[in-house]
């Protein structure tokens, strides 16, 4: 069971900014990707989880083909996501809806599910989910989009910088839950730059350069 | 200042009556077409929105005075008919509030973050609630306070009127002024009024800027 992307290309315009990656993301493990900025890991999320379609290339999720460049999208929206998920940098909680609204918006939910009190505790959110996202810090809309992202019950989730502005005690309750993910079979691949992340033990590293993984 | 108003009621209740009619009149038809045309104007940027951004900006350049003689007396005598000034009046608001509602709503759905949709697509919401819960409302949080605001000042210009022997309420104080000659008293009833129309409308955009604006850039 992986997420696996095959030689994916991906340009805007006349600039191409992946050039053939070869991406594999096996369920219950967690794949680090670092490299310098500009280097295209960011469009590799937003490639292989097709919020853009790439050039080139084929996705394929639990060996079931989700888009071929022969064969286009084969896979409704509704089938792939939430399955396969992501949490941005900028997190994008939608601003108009208190934190709690964003949230139960995301899950389709008139009430809170059972979850929601132990992850939003866990994630050292108190206080702050009846607030509007511009009313709370960077660092609490990254752990609000990361509750939001959990209580969908991804399959794949796909991090990109989360813990960017995050305190060492938030960043180690982040991980402790990433981990706790990964115990239950949930594939994550996060982009990272954090030392805290990448000394991730047993983490599959790789390096992004140029638009290529090296 | 009371016996003044009193006085003359009839003459300010007129000079009222006329200016929120053309008021009227401007604000309806402005907002429905100015709005329709913005969003023509996003979806077809490169047609419509750049022909609407070009007419915009050189009525932003032409002041609204030159534009309202040049309509009521070249344009009349070029085309040979002759038009009610209350009505030139209002087709020259009209336009310009057109253009400025539609520059209001062209820029916020083209400036509309799409990473919001993206945010929602990735929890599998679906392109209908994208639109219905998340676009729609931001963008109409986003536009009501400067539309509100522009309102107020096309409310302002309706005094125009008056250089085209337009009776609305500037022209009546005017008149009245003319009779009485006690223009403290006048023009500042004048202004009262105009505040009082003038003050639920911004206090209303106020309102809506405060209570919903949110930043869309998460400060």
């Amino acid at each position: 069971m992986e997420y696996t992307a095959k030689i994916i290309f991906k340009s805007y315009g006349h600039s191409e900014i992946l050039h053939g990656v070869d991406i594999a993301i096996p369920a219950g493990s967690i794949t680090l990707l670092s490299g310098p900025s500009g280097s295209g890991k960011s469009t590799l999320i937003r490639a292989i989880s097709l919020l853009e379609t790439p050039n080139s290339g084929s996705i394929i999720m639990d060996g079931r083909l989700l888009w071929s460049q022969d064969e286009g999208k084969v896979v409704r929206d509704s089938d792939l996501y939430p399955q396969v998920t992501c949490v941005f940098q900028q997190v994008y909680l939608w601003p108009h809806m208190t934190n709690t609204q964003n949230v139960l918006f995301a899950l389709r939910a008139k009430s809170k599910p059972p979850e929601f009190d132990l992850y939003r505790k866990r994630l050292g959110l108190d206080g702050v989910m009846s607030r509007y996202p511009n009313e709370v810090s960077l660092g609490q809309r990254q752990r609000i989009g990361l509750l939001r992202a959990l209580l969908l019950q991804p399959r794949y989730l796909f991090l990109d910088e989360i813990t960017s502005a995050l305190d060492g005690k938030s960043a180690s309750r982040v991980l402790c839950i990433l981990q706790d993910l990964v115990n239950a079979g949930v594939g994550i691949l996060a982009i990272s730059h954090d030392p805290r992340v990448l000394e991730w033990e047993g983490a599959n590293m790789l390096s992004m350069d140029e638009g290529r993984i090296t | 200042m009371l016996d003044i108003i009193v006085k003359y009621r009839a003459a300010f209740v007129d000079g009222v009556i006329v200016t929120l009619q053309l008021a009227s009149i401007v604000w309806s038809l402005g907002i429905i077409l100015g709005m329709v045309l913005g969003i023509i104007g996003a979806k077809f940027n490169r047609t419509v929105g750049n022909a609407g951004r070009v007419i915009s900006f050189f009525l932003s350049g032409i002041p609204v005075i030159v534009l309202l003689f040049w309509l009521h007396y070249p344009a009349q005598s070029l085309l040979d008919v002759v038009i009610d000034p209350f009505y030139t009046t209002a087709l020259t608001l009209t336009i310009i509030n057109v253009f400025t509602v539609f520059e209001i709503v062209r820029s916020a759905i083209s400036d509309f973050p799409r990473q919001f949709l993206d945010a929602a697509k990735v929890c599998g919401i679906s392109p209908i609630q994208q639109v219905l819960k998340i676009e729609i409302p931001i963008i109409i949080r986003h536009i009501v306070p400067p539309l509100l605001m522009a309102q107020v000042v096309i409310l302002h210009m309706t005094i125009f009127g008056s250089l085209i022997s337009v009776d609305e309420l500037f022209r009546m104080a005017q008149r009245v002024n003319s009779q009485a000659y006690r223009p403290i008293e006048i023009y500042t009833a004048l202004g009262l009024f105009f505040l009082m129309l003038s003050l639920p409308i911004n206090g209303l955009a106020l309102y809506f800027r405060y209570r919903f604006g949110r930043d869309f850039s998460e400060k």
